[in-house]
């Protein structure tokens, strides 16, 4: 069963799960208990996951990883998940967007994630490595960080790739796969002023010159942009202070980062509404549901 | 499960819960929060509630919002005192998807005054040296270029050189701009140092923080 055994560390795996004896010192003392200990283990997890699925439809594990692309989405930040060749296998709508835009990081006719030519070389090696490294807790901890340039001359995209267990199809054991998240530095922090107004009190005036504070702009480049002058610029600077209990301005910019700039991140234009979606194949819409289904059902079902 | 394992990578709190304020799904950083129970906790029943002696409006009322509101934003105020928590609130309705499903609310909740502690990210990422990085993690506290000194225990000309790298390395003119790109290109991701817990709990399958918590 899936489940149980994406629990047990690849290092363990040659113990028996049930009495850890090791298959080179001979195997288990009695192996029928140790089966039937392990068959009453997976019955209880299976049972469980049975109770899961039938009394709480709102928490099966395929709608809640749903919400969790859409929770990706909802920061505008991309979420994308390759084989060891670097094929995309998953991707949210940001990252579609991203690659769209083919500034630096691109989709081959064959569907591998690349990045331009001399954009960033580490790429292919970080998502080979990540899709093949076994997971074992060791491994796991190895997160890569890399800056991917943009032939545009904007600030490059962020990316961090990570083992990740890859989707499982029917009857097959787990995979491995990388997972690759896709930060665009570009775009701007922009709460709303209903937003800064519920959590500080701040009026719609101190709310723009937050707003631009918080994307690394003076005082002077806030007072040309908004068209008032310094005194006024000062004047609000004050209010923000007060209304948010800090004395220096260093201290307000990376406050309101904190507290909300870092998830009202807006993007540049928004399309459909947001949802993953797979790019690996011309597959219809209910063909993807099916195999998500199914790869989530497999982990509820004995082998 | 992949989808799991990405919000692990979040430094944002994400839970979900359904209309009834029961906790469907916690990532890391959210259950650290709700362990920590300043502010934010949950209950016996597994639901997501506010802590005692806070003027904090009632957990339910939160997650019930204001018709016509779409996205709320609340300041949870701490029994710690500490700078209060962000919450945004999302409602069912128009959490968009593709797919059908039941009704939940997706929350996010912010900690200002968790650390942001991204060496390794910003020596990858920048190719940034120890020093630069220590300076470039305080000049995101919050901190000036004196006070960095001090808690860096380096002379001001020393800092200023070490400023001065940072800003070349990563293209920017000004300290101001510096802070916003490190929060915006890294800002979101969780340091994983060491940590050894699963990134995300299902909670029908786990103990909940109170039961983990009580001796």
């Amino acid at each position: 069963m899936t489940f149980i055994r994406s629990m047990v560390p690849a290092h363990q795996k040659s113990h028996c799960p049930t009495c850890g004896a090791r298959d080179s010192m001979g195997g288990c003392e009695d192996p029928k208990k140790c089966i039937e200990d392990l068959e009453r283990r997976e019955d209880v997890c299976l049972s469980k996951i049975r109770d899961l699925v039938d009394d709480h439809p709102d928490s099966h594990p395929f709608h809640l990883m749903m919400a969790g692309f859409d929770a990706f989405d909802l920061l505008n930040l991309g979420l994308a998940v390759t084989d060891a060749s670097g094929r995309l296998l998953l991707a949210n709508r940001t990252t579609e967007r991203i690659l769209e835009m083919r500034d630096g990081l691109q989709l081959t006719p064959r569907g591998v994630l690349q990045g331009s030519v001399l954009s960033c070389p580490g790429l292919m090696d970080a998502l080979e490595q990540a899709a093949n490294a076994s997971l074992s807790e060791e491994s796991k901890t190895n997160d890569l960080a890399l800056a991917v340039q943009r032939p545009s001359g904007r600030r490059p995209l962020t990316l961090f790739v990570r083992s990740a267990e890859g989707l499982s199809e029917d009857g097959s054991p787990p995979t491995t796969a990388a997972l690759v998240f896709i930060l665009d530095p570009e775009l701007p922090v922009e709460a709303d002023a209903g937003e800064l107004g519920q959590l500080y009190g701040f009026t719609v005036a101190e709310t723009r010159l937050a707003n631009l504070l918080m994307q690394g702009k003076s005082l002077e480049d806030c007072c040309a942009e908004l068209g008032i002058r310094r005194p006024t610029a000062c004047s609000h600077l004050r209010q923000l202070f007060k209304k948010t209990h800090v004395q220096r301005q260093s201290q307000l910019v990376s406050l309101l980062l904190k507290s909300i700039g870092l998830m009202s991140r807006k993007a540049a234009a928004r399309k459909a509404p947001a949802a993953a979606v797979l790019l690996s194949s011309s597959r219809t819409k209910a063909q993807r549901d099916a195999r998500f289904s199914r790869s989530l059902h497999s982990s509820g079902r004995r082998q | 499960m992949t989808g799991f394992d990405a919000l692990d990578l979040l430094n944002i709190g994400f839970i979900v819960t359904n209309l009834a304020g029961r906790v469907l799904l916690a990532n890391t950083t959210a259950e650290k929060i709700l362990e920590a129970q300043d502010g934010l906790r949950l209950t016996s029943e597994g639901t997501l509630s506010t802590s005692p002696g806070c003027n904090s409006p009632s957990m339910e009322s939160i997650l019930k919002g204001k018709p016509g509101v779409k996205q709320a934003v609340i300041a949870l105020s701490r029994p710690s005192g500490k700078r209060p928590l962000t919450l945004l609130v999302r409602s069912a309705e128009v959490a968009p998807s593709d797919y059908p499903e039941p009704a939940r609310i997706l929350v996010f909740v912010l900690d200002p005054e968790s650390p942001t502690a991204r060496e390794p990210e910003l020596r990858q990422l920048y190719g940034l040296t120890s020093a630069e990085t220590r300076l470039a993690n305080l000049l995101m506290e919050g901190k000036t270029l004196e006070e960095c000194c001090d808690m860096l225990g380096i002379r001001r000309s020393t800092a200023k050189m070490h400023l001065r790298n940072v800003f070349t390395k990563t293209d920017v003119q000004r300290q101001g701009e510096l802070v916003a790109l490190l929060f915006n290109s890294t800002g979101t991701v969780r340091a994983r140092n060491g940590d050894q817990r699963s990134g995300w709990k299902h909670w029908p399958f786990g103990e909940t923080p109170d039961a983990e918590s009580s001796p």
